[in-house]
């Protein structure tokens, strides 16, 4: 009795494995997805509202991005689209927010809570290769994952939008088959051929979504940054009972390929003064308390300082105003380098750099001048002196106090830096005095003596 | 003899009067060719730039375009020439060492109509946009490239003249990512972590903390420094997200921290990751204080030093002088 159920159970599992193989679904081969564009969509709501002329937006950071050239779309009181600029970093303005920079201001309002979008179409080519023939009334299915979010022309976070995908803009081709018509169903994600001429053997099949413009919309982002979303594709061939004959999957990721970010801090500026002869050169910068005056007989500009007539007997000033101002916490600085020594190109003679000739960058240290001993150089003054006793401080002459240097085309000299920002100016920060001071000794000849500054303000990183 | 030498004088002295006139017009010769020039001599040159810093990262053989708005404040017209330039991390404290630029722009181009290297005019009180497109192009070494875009207010001129010119330039930084992956490595390391061995109580600790980028990817640090005292005395100070660029060091901008009750010992943990998610490496270092009222104690010791001193000095006055 016992040998006798055994050999029933044995022949049950031997018919079962025949059923099973009598009719096996066989897998597609050399299958893929291949999308024009990975980045993912943009979707999130506004944090804070977003008034008329508004030229920024803060948003709920969902790992959404944007970059320079998007059309971010808003649907607020109104629907309305600003392109974007920039993005902030992580966390800023506060905690979990980003704020979105609009290259023209807002056309319309928005609340917070409201959505905003960049929908990012991709074109999809799919390729696969079957090896069981396709009947003329058979068909073929490209299936996307079927999710619960947005749908039509707005991204999901689950799923790719199909966007209004018409028939005319999906093409096949491989294998002599002919797709007789499409069949497109967003709720079940699923873009079907039916074909008209079917496959007899292996054939490689290329179906284009979005062969004339690219429709379909990529998901937004919703792994965790630093992780491709990864989406799941099945492709089907069918008979005409819509039996499935070969099946595979494939995966396609959507990741952002480029992040930019640009600074909450939106702007640096750089503003080169003139002073009026006369002027005591700490007009304008309470951090200097230097005085002396300009006695060049020349008022200077912002792009020519007038030395005026120089001899030996004393040493001629001059001076102009620089002004840095920002909003980057790491704050700024200014260097200069010059053309080179104070020189007289049509007889080739120089008046001597105060400091020595420049060997390195801020090298040598800066010197004092003293009339009638040939010298040219500039001295900075204010608040954010870089190393405020390598340039001295106090009057102009005699061997003490201020100290001057006359960079080089190579090498240059830090004026003023300031590590912590922002840097607005009342106070004295950013706001630099340079003085510009020579003297000539009785065997310097007479000539045409000249030179350029060139002034450079670079934020921190 | 004497009459020689004095004639020597007054010739030389006639000639050095003769020298300064001579430079003396000329001087005023060129200086009055400027003022009847007809060239713009402006006052005032004010250039603004947006964004002053710019991340990026890229994929090589991608490209990105990024909007800038340079804006001229003043009143009269500037000829700008745009430049991009190479920089280097200079010192600790996220200052930049601009190098050589070579004429090539690099992986950088404008999509609008202006060109590297050659000037345009910016109309009184314009702001323009330039939009620069960066390509990475596909073999490019996967690593950090830092670039600074520059604007000069006017080109370098080797003129006629003798004064000083002065050209205005302003730059906005470019940290340029080149990664196929989104996640780049991340390497860093902690290069000083420290804060006197003993504070005294009436001022705030001022941590030292120096963080190196050993990596081919700058990041920031996410994370904080947690203070706590014997005495239940918390505090945390949060580190700001400042970029270590790669290959260099940075000193970290902190603020002072002075806890309730300044009293006793304390132990400061830092830790941070290098990714805004938290994600790992997490690093971390913890070092040991003392808070003591030490000037008080020094005071306290002195007066009472002083005391004992006056006291002693009364006594041997009052001491009975013996015979």
């Amino acid at each position: 009795m016992k040998e006798k159920i055994t050999l029933g159970v044995v022949v049950a599992f031997f018919l079962f494995f025949l059923k099973n193989l009598s009719s096996p679904v066989l897998a597609i081969s050399e299958a893929k997805d291949t999308i024009s564009t990975s980045r993912p969509s943009s979707y999130t709501t506004l944090g804070v509202g977003v008034s008329l002329s508004d030229t920024q937006a803060i948003v709920v950071d969902n790992g959404s991005r944007w970059i320079a050239s998007d059309s971010a779309t808003i649907i607020g009181a109104t629907t309305f689209s600003a392109t974007v600029a920039s993005m902030s970093a992580a966390n800023t303005p506060t905690t979990s927010k980003r704020t979105v920079y609009f290259a023209t201001a807002a056309t319309g309002i928005g609340h917070s809570g409201s959505v905003i979008y960049t929908p990012i179409t991709a074109k999809h080519t799919v390729s696969f290769r079957n090896s069981v023939s396709i009947p003329d009334t058979g068909k073929i299915q490209i299936i996307f994952p079927v999710g619960v979010g947005n749908t039509g022309a707005l991204p999901a976070d689950d799923s790719f939008s199909f966007n209004g995908l018409a028939q005319n803009n999906i093409s096949l081709s491989g294998g002599g088959a002919v797709c007789g018509s499409w069949a497109v169903t967003e709720s079940t994600k699923t873009i079907q051929c039916n074909l008209s001429t079917g496959l007899t053997g292996p054939a490689t099949i290329i179906i284009n979504i979005g062969s004339a413009n690219p429709t379909l919309i990529n998901p937004s982002k919703s792994a965790a940054a630093g992780t491709a979303d990864l989406w799941t594709i099945k492709i089907k061939t069918l008979d005409a009972t819509s039996a499935t004959i070969e099946e595979t999957k494939v995966r396609v990721g959507t990741v952002d390929s480029v992040e930019v970010y640009a600074t909450v801090d939106p702007t640096l500026s750089f503003t080169i003064a003139g002073m009026t002869n006369g002027a005591a050169m700490n007009v304008g910068n309470s951090g200097c308390s230097n005085t002396e005056t300009v006695n060049t007989g020349f008022n200077s500009t912002a792009t020519e300082v007038n030395l005026g007539v120089l001899n030996s007997s004393m040493i001629n000033r001059s001076g102009q105003l620089l002004t840095v101002t920002t909003n980057a916490t790491s704050g700024y600085s200014l260097t200069a380098t010059s053309s080179g020594h104070l020189v007289d190109n049509a007889i080739g003679y120089w008046i001597a750099d105060a400091q020595g000739t420049p060997t390195n960058n801020d090298t040598p240290d800066p010197d004092f001048l003293t009339a009638g001993t040939p010298a040219f150089g500039i001295h900075p003054c204010g608040l954010d002196i870089t190393s405020v006793g390598l340039w001295g401080t106090g009057p102009t002459g005699g061997g003490a106090d201020a100290k001057y240097a006359n960079p080089s085309s190579i090498y240059y000299y830090t004026l003023a830096s300031d590590t912590n920002g922002p840097i607005t100016g009342p106070l004295g920060n950013g706001i630099t005095t340079v003085k510009y001071a020579a003297t000539v000794s009785t065997a310097v000849p007479a000539g045409n003596f000249h030179t350029a500054m060139t002034y450079v303000a670079t934020p921190s990183f | 003899m004497f009459e020689t030498l004095n004639n020597l004088k007054l010739k030389h002295s006639i000639q050095i009067s003769k020298f300064k006139f001579r430079i003396a017009t000329t001087i005023v010769a060129f200086a009055l060719l400027f003022a009847s020039s007809t060239a713009v001599q402006a006052q005032t040159i004010s250039l603004s730039i947006w964004p002053p810093l710019l991340e990026v990262q890229m994929v090589p053989g991608k490209s990105v375009i990024q909007n800038y708005q340079l804006a001229n404040n003043t009143d009269s017209f500037l000829e700008i020439t745009p430049v991009i330039a190479p920089f280097e991390p200079d010192g600790e404290n996220g200052q930049i060492k601009i190098l050589p630029a070579d004429n090539s722009p690099y992986f950088f181009s404008f999509t609008t109509k202006e060109k590297f290297n050659k000037s345009f005019t910016l109309n009184p009180k314009e702001t323009r946009q330039l939009s620069l497109k960066i390509t990475l192009p596909k073999n490019n070494a996967e690593k950090d490239y830092y670039f600074t875009l520059l604007f000069s207010s006017s080109a370098n001129r080797q003129d006629q003249k003798n004064q000083a010119a002065s050209v205005t330039k302003i730059g906005t930084n470019i940290l340029l990512t080149s990664s196929s992956v989104e996640k780049p490595a991340l390497l860093g390391r902690i290069y000083r972590f420290s804060t006197p061995m003993i504070i005294d109580s009436f001022s705030p600790v001022d941590f030292d903390l120096v963080l190196e980028n050993f990596g081919r990817t700058f990041f920031k640090p996410f994370g904080q420094i947690t203070v706590a005292g014997l005495l239940k005395q918390k505090g945390e100070i949060k580190l700001l997200e400042q970029n270590i660029l790669s290959g260099s060091k940075r000193k970290l901008t902190l603020s002072s921290y002075k806890p309730h009750l300044p009293l006793g010992p304390f132990k400061a943990k830092l830790e941070f990751s290098l990714n805004e998610e938290g994600a790992l490496p997490v690093l971390s270092s913890q070092i040991v204080f003392w808070y003591l009222p030490y000037r008080l104690i020094a005071l306290s010791a002195g007066i009472f030093l002083l005391l004992t001193v006056r006291k002693n000095l009364i006594k041997g006055e009052n001491k009975p002088n013996h015979p």
